[in-house]
């Protein structure tokens, strides 16, 4: 099995049906994106994927009952149910449009409408996607790696020597391959990650190796140093409980305690702001009087 | 009238004592941009600061820009240019209203609408392309804004766009503001400004479209910002969570940029919506990486979170809808939607605390939520947060020492049951009151100086040190928007301009954003010169970089309120981009006046237009201080500095880690600097004849020496 979990709050549709398949489409289609800049290869047709949805669905939605002073959610669940209803139905678009004499009519005057003149986009070419070569074994493993990445996971290497046979082969000539440049390698405590800095940052990438090596004292103090140093800031407790980490409060309170015990981490200490709010922080790198009026909110207006 | 690209090429004007209704080609006004440049010079050519501010003749300037209803993103908003009745000076003002009126304005064939006169009774202004009307709305008189904008729709279809003042207008409290059906609001005193005219309301349908110049560039240009540039609200360049393709994200988990993985709108209609990770180069998810609902309010908006909306052309979208159903409880409205200063400071009217109710935590935002429509509905404006300090400063007082202020009998006619109960009605009831201008307590939505006035207080009252309820960094009586706090002496220096709170953003987009330091500090000093850029809480003295930052900033935020764009999001100062060194594109404003417009300009050129602004600000900010205060010295009379911001935490020293305070003698250094670049006379802060003869104002020097304000000296005071 070569999928890990997904985190919470990556959208993108994945058909587990066919995983492997998956895995070389969405290569196929990373290398493709690949031959421009992302912001290059941004289709503006897509932009208007709410546009479509709404048409499709027929939906009214507008925002005039907020206008009107009605009751938007009422309206919102009207639209919703009555969405469900029609998805529920069998599918008789196409008859649906002959038969509706109203947009047969529309439909016969836009085939019957002129082409427009001056359009500043009618002589712009069709793009055609680029014909895609056949991938080496080298190359699939670098997708599946950046499979990974964009779904915000590193990939150890204890992972990978579980699945592929020739793995330090195939991850030589990696390496030596132009086209996987983007693919490079993190050392953890406990093993080497893999990931594609093309889908995540080297930052995310040393988050998601400290969460994989598991080990709480080092992941809280060294994220506290490198806020304390980066940013530079005191880290909130809180931190530890969102995502990526997602630890519960518990768990931190324990951590916290655990550090306090061991010489390696006496830099880190702990202060609470002027909103009873509590924080670590690095002597390395700050101050404790200059952690602590960084750490207080001041009220704030838009 | 010749075709225009960009301006529609007329303004509308109304006048409101004869019925009368004509147009007026505004080629003229091109050289002042639109909006705000054209309103001050409409302004200062024919309603003089001599007048009353509710004298007949007094003017109330509706302005909206080339870049408005073009599509360029973030370019919904509508400045509307009065004269203050509760700031030092009552001198020239602006409110500020987003949404899609503005637009609408545009589509239906105008680059504003000046309105004169007085009605004899209620009306409302309906427009309908070249169809203009005043039309009778004394049956929506006295009621809020709410139910007249719903009245307003009824009467003339919904795909009109409306704006309505409500009660505290129509009673002329000082603190009033004029309200979309959505919410938007132009404060500063509009609602009263416009309900001394008796004009109720507008209705704006157009069915035309902007003509722009090059379209295909125009595409071009928004597809780069949206791809590369845009972070997300307040142009926050990093999340407020690690997400896996950012480098950073804000330690404190919180800015602008606040929707991530797990943060949910758990009331979206057919579902809870999961805000999820959002690229920065995904244009199809910038619409999901504003949750402003969780920046104010934490965890608990999740809970109550319909969707985010917004304004026209805007993919930020800063305004969180809400289902706030324990607010049925109290017979109060639950959808609600705000993102400004109303959703903020509402549990300061809460001397006894408040409790939660539904999910742990959401205390706040309950309450704050009812606030907010509350004055959305009565038309009542904060003064960005002074209306609740000060309500804040007096329910605080004991009642015996409250008592030297309001009647025994008006003080237990308050429902104090409520109060301490937690009670939304508590607020809501002196919502109430203020509005209709109810009892001496009142006296607080008609500003701090008029409360300060009344109740006796001295103006030392101003330079207490006490941040819940004393934000005034100047005597004129409005409050510190993004001062020194967040942008160290650049933001006391640019809070000094304008006659009320500055509305400038350009810093603390940066500051606030939460990227490391030294990544923003190259940004802005790429930009702006080395030591223009100070660490958080660790400032150093003023130097030259500094201070053209700051007249930067006052510059540019007049083109946006002239053009018109959005000063929470422009400029593009930075970007979320690591390809890009986070460095955004300041240019990029200009380029979409260029391509929209068909005419050639510059970011330069744009300052250059942004500084006439100012200068024009200043000259009628001086006449009508000579005039309202005695004395034209603005250096002494608007900019003098409150003692708290030099004297604040006492255990600091100014420039030393720690503290925002600041120092006195380097902050005199600061303002003779801050003249200098902007040519004004360093005793009196008076811009020179000199200077506005440069930005062909000579007839305002004219008028400044045949005033006698050339004459006048600091000794003189």
């Amino acid at each position: 099995m070569l999928f890990g979990r997904r985190k919470p709050g990556y959208t993108t549709t994945v058909d587990g049906s066919d995983p492997e398949q998956v895995i070389l489409d969405l290569q196929k289609a990373e290398m493709a994106a690949k031959k421009k800049p992302k912001s290059e290869v941004f289709d503006i047709d897509a932009a208007s994927e709410t546009a479509r949805r709404l048409q499709e669905t027929g939906s009214m939605f507008d925002g005039s009952a907020a206008k009107m002073g009605e009751d938007v959610m009422a309206v919102v669940e009207k639209e919703t149910a009555a969405l469900a209803a029609k998805q529920a139905a069998p599918s008789d678009a196409p008859e649906a449009a002959a038969d509706d004499p109203a947009r047969q009519d529309l439909l016969d005057f836009l085939a019957a409408a002129p082409e427009a003149t001056n359009d500043p986009f009618a002589d712009q070419p069709t793009v055609t996607a680029p014909e895609l070569p056949k991938l080496t074994p080298a190359q699939e493993l670098a997708g599946y790696i950046r499979s990974r990445s964009a779904s915000a996971l590193v990939t150890p290497h204890a992972l990978l020597v579980s699945e592929v046979e020739n793995l330090e082969e195939l991850l030589t000539q990696m390496a030596a391959d132009p086209q996987c440049t983007d693919i490079v390698s993190r050392p953890g405590a406990k093993d080497t990650y893999y990931y594609s800095n093309a889908n995540m940052s080297d930052n995310y990438a040393m988050i998601a190796q400290l969460i994989e090596d598991k080990d709480l004292c080092i992941m809280i103090a060294e994220m506290v140093r490198f806020n304390a140093r980066i940013y530079p800031s005191a880290t909130p407790l809180r931190y530890f409980c969102r995502s990526p980490y997602n630890l519960s409060m518990e768990a931190v309170e324990q951590t916290w305690q655990t550090l306090q015990t061991r010489p390696e981490f006496s830099d880190i200490e702990e202060l609470t702001n002027n909103k009873h709010e509590r924080f670590l922080f690095s002597t390395q790198y700050l101050t404790r009087r200059y952690a602590k009026a960084i750490s207080d909110v001041d009220d704030y207006c838009d | 009238m010749a075709e225009t690209y960009g301006w529609a090429g007329k303004i509308l004007r109304v006048n409101l004592s004869t019925g009368e209704i004509t147009t007026e080609d505004d080629t003229q006004y091109h050289e002042y941009i639109g909006g705000m440049g054209m309103a001050y010079r409409i302004m200062y050519d024919e309603a003089p600061m001599d007048l009353d501010p509710y004298d007949e003749k007094a003017l109330v300037i509706f302005g909206v820009g080339p870049l408005t209803g073009s599509g360029v993103p973030c370019s919904g908003r509508m400045n509307v240019t009065f004269r203050s009745t509760w700031s030092k000076g009552k001198s020239i003002i602006d409110g500020h209203m987003g949404g899609h009126i503005g637009p609408m304005l545009k589509y239906a064939g105008y680059d504003g609408i000046v309105i004169s006169g007085i009605s004899s009774t209620p009306v409302y202004l309906r427009i309908e392309d070249d169809q203009v009307s005043l039309e009778d709305a004394s049956e929506i008189w006295g009621k809020g804004t709410f139910a007249s904008n719903k009245w307003l729709i009824e009467q003339n279809g919904r795909e009109f766009e409306s704006a309505s003042i409500g009660p505290a207008g129509e009673h002329l409290v000082d603190y009033s503001t004029m309200n979309t059906s959505f919410g938007n609001s132009a404060g500063a005193g509009l609602g009263a400004a416009l309900g001394n005219k008796k004009l109720k309301g507008i209705v704006v349908r157009g069915t035309g479209s902007v003509k722009v110049a090059d379209p295909q560039k125009v595409l071009e240009l928004c597809n780069y910002m949206l791809g590369n540039l845009i972070g997300g609200n307040n142009n926050h360049n990093v999340p407020a969570q690690p997400q896996s393709w950012a480098e950073y994200s804000a330690t404190s988990g919180n800015n602008r940029w606040a929707g991530a993985p797990g943060r949910m709108w758990k009331k979206a209609p057919g579902g809870p919506v999961d805000t999820g990770e959002q690229p920065y180069n995904d244009i199809n998810k910038i619409a999901l990486r504003c949750f402003k609902g969780y920046f104010d309010f934490g965890a608990p908006a999740a809970e109550y979170t319909v969707k985010n909306g917004g304004c026209s052309s805007c993919p930020i979208r800063c305004y969180t809808e809400y289902d706030i159903d324990p607010l049925a409880d109290y017979d109060l409205p639950t959808h609600n939607s705000n993102t400004c200063m109303p959703v903020l400071y509402g549990d300061r009217a809460y001397p006894y605390g408040i409790h939660d109710f539904k999910y742990e935590g959401d205390a706040k935002l309950v309450i704050n939520l009812a606030w907010a429509h509350a004055v959305d509905d009565m038309g009542l404006w904060d003064n960005y947060g002074n209306l609740n300090r000060d309500i804040q400063w007096f329910l605080n007082l004991p009642r015996e020492e409250a008592l030297k202020y309001v009647s025994a009998e008006e003080y237990d006619s308050l429902p104090w049951e409520w109060c301490k109960a937690g009670d939304p009605r508590w607020e809501v009831e002196l919502i109430r009151r203020m509005a209709y201008g109810e009892g001496d307590l009142s006296v607080i939505a008609k500003g701090t100086l008029a409360m300060m006035e009344k109740f006796g207080l001295p103006e030392s009252w101003l330079d207490r040190d006490d941040s819940a309820t004393n934000s005034n960094l100047m005597y004129n009586g409005y409050p510190n928007h993004h001062g020194p706090a967040e942008a160290w002496q650049v933001g006391m220096l640019y809070n000094l301009v304008f006659n009320r709170d500055c509305m400038i953003h350009e810093i603390v987009c940066e500051t606030g954003s939460g990227a490391p330091y030294e990544v923003t500090k190259k940004v802005m000093e790429d930009f702006f010169g080395e030591g223009c850029y100070d660490r958080a809480k660790a400032y150093t003295p003023i130097n030259e970089n500094k201070v053209k930052l700051a007249a930067y900033c006052v510059n540019d935020k007049n083109f946006h309120d002239s053009a018109t764009l959005c000063n929470w999001m422009w400029p593009m100062t930075q970007s979320p981009s690591k390809e890009r060194n986070y460095k955004g594109d300041l240019d990029l404003q200009a380029d979409f006046m260029t391509a929209v417009t068909g005419e050639t300009y510059t970011q330069a050129g744009l300052q250059e237009t942004g500084e006439k602004i100012t200068q024009m600000l200043r000259a009628m900010t001086a006449i009508s201080f000579q005039l309202n205060c005695g004395s034209a010295n603005l250096r002494q009379e608007h900019d003098a500095i409150c003692d708290w911001v030099f004297d604040k935490e006492p255990d600091f020293q100014a420039f030393e880690e720690g503290t925002t305070k600041l120092d006195r003698a380097d902050m005199e250094k600061a303002k003779d600097m801050f003249y200098e670049v902007y040519g004004w006379d360093k005793e009196t802060g008076v811009p020179t004849r000199e200077t506005l003869e440069k930005f062909g104002l000579s007839d305002m020097a004219d008028d400044l020496e045949a005033r006698g304000i050339y004459s006048q000296t600091a000794a003189a005071e």
